[in-house]
């Protein structure tokens, strides 16, 4: 027989108050299940600790049941004891919440209190029996990183991460690093030029410092970064610690011999708009991207050049480095960690009624950061894209598709310190020019950002708040027409205005969809990577080891972007410094030879963590679940169809015995089981102990980690094992702890319903509550409703 | 006119009234950019309807001020206000409920008074003229039935809308009986000074 | 094939029949009189401007009593009005969908013994060439390609709009009139403001506003160098027609006044497509005249092979 152990707290005469110890410790000794009973007061204190030790080490006992208080706020304590003297801490240790569940919620019933903490405990028994141990398991982790995207979030992690001595491979698909920023020019809160990275001492500037002149150029130089520029991802398979990458690098054309002599671009025949100046400008088919790209040559685009019937850029090269003839690579990588930087792009203005597209006069802010910029098409000058000249007025459009349910519902972030930006720059240069800014809301949220809107406003910048609804022109003097109510007036506007500047929603660049997808990566609605949590946990993915910095989250500005990559940088070498991840097999796992391959679970499973195996002959085989992925939820286990999958912890038998036993040995004339997840809901059923909420002592509370997983057969059989009632309680839908397993538990629970019906059982014997870790009365008013329920259709007659 | 108190409290009441209804729960959503306006013709031109206006008084509860309003009726019902919403709020349905609510309380325009008189002497808004018939003649188009004129006048008579329209005739009836009066007087009172003057 | 009640309303039949006229002599061309019969019993749609402002119940009473009546002929709705369109459609979709509301507005229909049960649909005639006679059967019988002329495209704000009831196009962006409008041959010509309001809305009102609406769409059409304007709404068409030349008079200190762009009702510019005498349409009783156009049409189009 195993030798089990009892450690019963008196909390220093706090339970003796409500429940009898004395006759509890008598039953227990009576139940002959325990090979010794320890009663203290200080199990929580190190006194306490050390008894407990003495408890396990003097009786050689195998397994123990704490009965005290709040797993949630003790169960690591005791399990980090257990564990030190070599026992597993999770088939070795269940603790039993007498303090939430019995003593404090059920004052004025002490005879009832006192039964229930003895069903408790004996259920605790029934469960530990039947605990198997859980072993650790060591998943290798490569202690590199792929970053896809080479904008500045995707360039500071690349820095953070090589400066902490890991190897990155930076791929971006165009010809050379910068992204946005670049095009930006000038950037705030600083006003300065965008080339500037921060100094981490290593291109000979060894001093540091706020940061240093040396343009991207310095990233070229770090030994332990890859940059692939022209790069594609193709497929990404594997899982963290060894992610199998497949790469396609287009050709260049030109090779590392140039020395941007410009010759080449003299010669070519073809032009094209730039779209570095967002089609502002032209280039010619072998360009350089702008004067300070990253790799420094020049570049052939393939969708217009002539190649052969041309090729005068390969006569004219002084150093014969160009290769008309350079194919795509294909590039397969192991890599450890994804980190996903993919930026942003500008939504289509031409969706909008703002004449874009139709009025050259009417541009984007991205344009107008192109013609302040002091190295851009005009010098940093604005003009009217019609016919060169200044402007005399400007009008800019904040929330050009933001905040529209018709177009992107959420705020854009950066677009009113934008046009700040460029409304102060055109201002201190030209204060003739007259700038009117159509708003909504100033959200100059930010250190030092007020003080943008108030110089703005010093420098004589108009503010309207009206959002227009139609840009015309007058054909006779060629002026843009800026149709508005200005609202704190309440008059009709028509502004007369030379440059239309549009702030655009910033939507997720094209691509990342479909990156998303081969990762396994969750998107929110609008298409920018959904964070595991979005209060702690901003920068990962729902997948193990992929994360994300930068606007593919959400707009943000370069400040926030900066926080954003240092974290995921953090995070991403926290996990590769040991070379490997250790994890307890709590995780799901598959029988293979009962495995349908009916796909239901790789399907369902929110993390990605289950993939199909591949037999011999090709075909598809058992699935298999990746542990290092898998954060053992139970979605899978009760989602199986054929009963494949389990778990170890809250295994089957385990939730079966708890059941039985609670049900056998509980007191009250009816039974109500209530699944409590481990997350939100069992911690308000907590919160209902910490208040002094009183219930009926007939609710038996189980423990299950999320409960999705809770399924119909498990509700079937505890109420054929005699329960009257069963209360499924998880978190809020939305806010899951696990993702999708609110709403799946959701969808079981209407299931069963249905099947309760056709049983002949009342359905409302079984009700579903979700629930935040804040709402304290949802508990109790679950307990209540379900008590009266069962008042009206009596206790459950089982045929 | 209602008079105002110097210092005007925000009435929830009317909002709540308002969005109990499913037409227009969702101008709950409205925040006051101008889009409607902006776009709206009859405001760019008539200067003195404004669809944003109507919502933000309703929003502040100015449930008097709103349905006293004339204005109301300067809205041609192109219903692009709804269209240009960026928050999704129907802005001609929740207008149209306004303009029942003044409807009810008198406040209606005179042409369309004349529209339900038209409306129901001859069963249509536009009633028929012999000119026309003759051109029809001409033109080999069939003869027109008869407008139902007994079954529409029973079913506004059902609907209590005859009742309605005949109490604002009523109002404006007495409303003209008063100026008459008032004008009269106001000769004699200039004839009694004619004759003291002479 | 569906059958249809013709709905005339009351101001083509009681003002413009020239436009009953072209839309009869189009389904007579087309051989396609059986799809659509004259029943009596309509009345007032009743107009979806001021009327559901006043009394919206009794709106959709009055709209759903013209229901009901093809109701009882088991036929659908076909109108050749907007506005007709619009109260009759908003009724159709509403009762559908709100069983209070019918249940309501039934109640009333009872006093004159009358129940709707909610299976009318409501077409206009633009749908109508669109969906039911479809292009193949336009093309067919066009024998004069338009193709030296430009049209300027009005849907009417109550051809479109709401959107999420009537369903006809893109309120923002519709197409569905210009290709009609270019199954005779003609361009169909873009131009701003094309979803703006003629104005004939707000003329009982304020004559003013609505003689600024329609200049500022006349001034956009005349830009593009339109040849003519199609419409599908009488209100429409009597805005634009004797509506321009008020507005012209009114304006004419500013802008570039008058204007003279023939407002043509949609089945009128197909007849002329399908090779009918101009005559018969009575063009005269235009106040904008047609016959330049006319000319430009003789002057180059060749008869189709």
């Amino acid at each position: 027989m195993t030798k089990i152990g009892l450690a019963l707290c008196d909390c220093f005469g706090q339970f003796a108050e409500v429940i009898d110890l004395d006759s509890i410790e008598q039953s227990m000794r009576d139940s002959g299940k325990f090979s010794v009973i320890l009663r203290k007061d200080d199990f929580c204190m190190t006194s306490g600790l050390e008894s407990i030790k003495q408890m396990i080490t003097e009786n050689n006992l195998e397994k123990i049941v704490i009965a005290a208080c709040s797993p949630k706020a003790y169960e690591t304590v005791f399990r980090k004891v257990i564990e030190e003297l070599g026992m597993n801490k999770y088939s070795s240790l269940v603790m039993v919440n007498l303090e939430n569940h019995v003593v404090a919620v059920h004052k004025e019933m002490p005879k009832e209190a006192t039964k229930k903490a003895k069903a408790l405990i004996l259920a605790a028994v029934a469960k530990i029996e039947k605990a198997e141990s859980i072993e650790k398991i060591k998943i290798p982790i490569q202690p590199t990183t792929l970053i896809i995207g080479g904008g500045i979030a995707g360039e500071t992690a690349a820095q953070e991460l090589t400066d902490l001595g890991f190897d990155v491979t930076l791929v971006e698909r165009r010809p050379s690093i910068g992204g946005r920023m670049l095009q930006l020019g000038t950037v705030y809160p600083t006003d300065d030029c965008s080339l500037c990275v921060r100094s981490s001492g290593y291109v000979g500037f060894d001093v540091g410092g706020p940061r240093r002149c040396f343009y991207r150029g310095g990233l070229g130089t770090l030994d332990k970064l890859e940059i692939l520029t022209n790069t594609e991802v193709k497929d990404v398979k594997g899982q963290i610690g060894n992610f199998k990458v497949s790469l396609e690098k287009k050709p260049r054309y030109v090779n590392e011999r140039c020395i941007n002599c410009h010759k080449c671009a003299e010669v070519c025949p073809v032009e094209v708009e730039n779209s570095f100046d967002f089609n502002l400008t032209k280039r010619k088919a072998i360009y350089r991207p702008f004067p300070q790209s990253i790799p420094p040559y020049y570049v052939i685009d393939p969708n217009i050049c002539l190649f052969e019937k041309c090729a005068k850029c390969v006569e004219i090269c002084p150093t014969n480095a160009i290769n008309l003839n350079e194919k795509s690579e294909k590039m397969e990588k192991a890599l450890g960690i994804v980190i996903m930087a993919t930026g942003f792009e500008e939504y289509d203005a031409s969706r909008l009624n703002y004449g874009y597209g139709m009025f050259p006069d009417v541009v984007t802010q991205l344009q107008l950061a192109r013609m302040l910029d002091p190295t851009g098409p005009s010098y940093g000058e604005p003009y009217r894209p019609s016919n060169q000249d200044m402007p005399q007025k400007i009008v800019m459009i904040q929330c050009a598709g933001s905040r529209d349910e018709t177009h992107m519902p959420y705020c854009s972030n950066v677009c009113c310190m934008i046009a700040l930006k460029h409304s102060i720059m055109i201002k201190e240069k030209h204060p003739e020019i007259d700038i009117t800014i159509c708003y909504m809301d100033i959200r100059s949220v930010g250190k030092n950002y007020e003080e943008y809107y108030r110089k703005a406003r010093e420098l004589g910048v108009v503010f309207l708040r009206g959002k227009p609804s139609y840009v015309v022109d007058d054909q006779r003097t060629e002026k843009i027409l800026v149709e508005v109510e200005n609202t704190l007036t309440g008059e009709f506007n028509i502004l007369e205005t030379d440059l239309v500047a549009l702030s655009m929603a910033m939507v997720p660049s094209k691509g990342s969809a479909e990156l998303a997808k081969m990762l396994g990566i969750e998107l929110d609605e609008y298409g920018f990577i959904q964070p595991l949590d979005p209060k702690i946990r901003p920068v990962e993915t729902n997948v193990a080891g992929v994360f994300a910095t930068g606007c593919t989250i959400t707009p943000m500005d370069i400040p926030t972007t900066m926080a954003y990559s240092g974290t995921a940088s953090i995070r991403a070498a926290k996990l590769m410094q040991s070379r490997e991840m250790e994890k307890d097999k709590v995780t799901a796992w598959v029988n293979q030879d009962i495995c349908s391959t009916c796909r239901i679970c790789e399907q369902v499973c929110p993390f990605s963590a289950i993939e199909m195996g591949v037999k011999e002959d090709g075909k598809l085989g058992p699935a298999e679940v990746l542990d290092a992925k898998c954060y053992a939820c139970g979605l899978c286990v009760s989602a199986c169809p054929s009963a494949a999958i389990s778990f170890k912890f809250y295994s089957e038998e385990q939730l079966k015995a708890e059941i039985s036993s609670l049900l056998h040995n509980g007191g009250t004339d009816k039974k109500i089981i209530a699944f409590l997840c481990d997350e939100c809901a069992y911690g308000t059923a907590d919160e209902a102990g910490f208040m002094g909420l009183q219930y009926d002592p007939s609710v038996y509370i189980v423990r299950v980690p999320c409960i999705s997983r809770v399924d119909p057969q498990l509700v079937l059989s505890t109420l054929q094992e005699g329960a009257d009632g069963v209360l499924v309680i998880g978190c809020l839908k939305d806010r899951c702890h696990f993702l999708k397993g609110s709403e799946v538990g959701d969808l079981r629970v209407n299931l069963l319903r249905l099947l309760l019906n056709q049983m002949g059982i009342n359905e409302e014997r079984v009700k579903m509550y979700f629930v935040d870790c804040a709402e304290v009365n949802l508990f109790t008013r679950a307990v209540e409703e379900m008590t009266q329920t069962l008042e009206t259709i009596g206790k459950l007659q089982m045929q | 006119m209602v008079t105002r108190s110097k210092h005007i409290k925000i009435n929830h009441e009317f909002i709540r009234e308002l969005t109990k209804l499913p037409e227009c729960e969702n101008l709950k959503n409205c925040y006051q950019c101008g889009a409607c306006s902006s776009y709206c013709p009859s405001f760019k031109y008539s200067k003195v309807y404004n669809p944003r206006k109507i919502v933000q008084d309703v929003l502040v509860g100015l449930k008097d001020e709103i349905l006293e309003n004339t204005n109301l009726w300067f809205c041609g019902v192109c219903h692009a206000c709804t269209e240009q919403c960026p928050q999704g709020v129907e802005l001609s349905e929740i207008l149209s409920h306004i303009r029942n609510l003044a409807s009810k309380i008198g406040n209606i325009p005179t042409h369309l008074v004349s529209e339900v008189k038209n409306l129901l002497e001859t069963g249509q808004v536009v009633p028929p003229s012999s000119a026309i018939n003759r051109r029809r003649e001409k033109f080999g188009l069939p003869e027109l039935p008869d407008a139902p004129v007994d079954e529409i006048r029973t079913l506004v008579k059902s609907t209590g809308f005859e009742d309605m329209i005949r109490r604002k005739i009523e109002l404006e009836k007495a409303k003209e009986r008063e100026i008459m009066e008032e004008a009269k007087a106001r000769m004699k009172k200039m004839e009694e000074k004619k004759t003291e003057d002479a | 094939m569906t059958e249809y009640a013709l709905f005339l309303g009351c101001m083509v039949p009681n003002r413009l029949p020239h436009l009953e006229f072209s839309f009869r002599k189009i389904l007579n061309h087309l051989d396609s009189n059986d799809l659509v019969h004259d029943i009596s019993g309509f009345g007032c749609c009743p107009e979806p401007i001021g009327f559901p402002g006043m009394d919206n119940i009794t709106f959709m009473t009055l709209a759903a009593r013209n229901l009901t009546v093809a109701e009882e002929q088991k036929l659908d709705i076909l109108t050749l009005c907007t506005g007709c369109f619009e109260s009759l459609k908003t009724a159709s979709v509403k009762l559908k969908h709100e069983p209070k509301l019918l249940e309501k507005v039934n109640k009333h229909l009872s006093k004159v013994g009358r129940e709707y049960n909610g299976t009318v649909e409501v077409k206009h005639i633009a749908q109508f060439f669109y969906d039911d006679i479809g292009f193949e059967k336009l093309k067919k019988n066009v024998v004069k390609h338009l193709d030296n002329i430009k049209v300027a495209a009005h849907y009417g704000c109550h051809l479109l709009r709401p959107s999420e009831i009537l369903a006809f196009d893109d309120p923002h962006n519709p197409t569905k009139l210009d290709e009609l409008i270019e199954a005779t041959g003609a361009k169909s010509v873009m131009y701003l403001r094309r979803d703006y309001c003629c104005g004939a809305g707000t003329k009982s009102l304020d004559g003013n506003v609505a003689a600024e609406m329609v200049m500022e769409k006349l001034r956009q059409i005349a830009r593009v160098g339109a040849d003519c304007m199609s419409v599908v709404c009488p209100f429409c068409f009597l805005q634009f027609d004797l509506g321009q030349e008020m507005a012209s008079r009114a304006f004419k200190d500013s802008y570039d006044v008058p204007y003279q762009i023939p407002v043509l009702y949609y089945t009128q510019l197909l007849g002329l497509s399908f090779g009918i005498d101009p005559k018969e349409f009575d063009f005269k009783r235009h106040r904008i005249k047609v016959k330049p156009l006319l000319e430009k049409i003789d002057a180059v189009a060749v008869p189709a092979v």
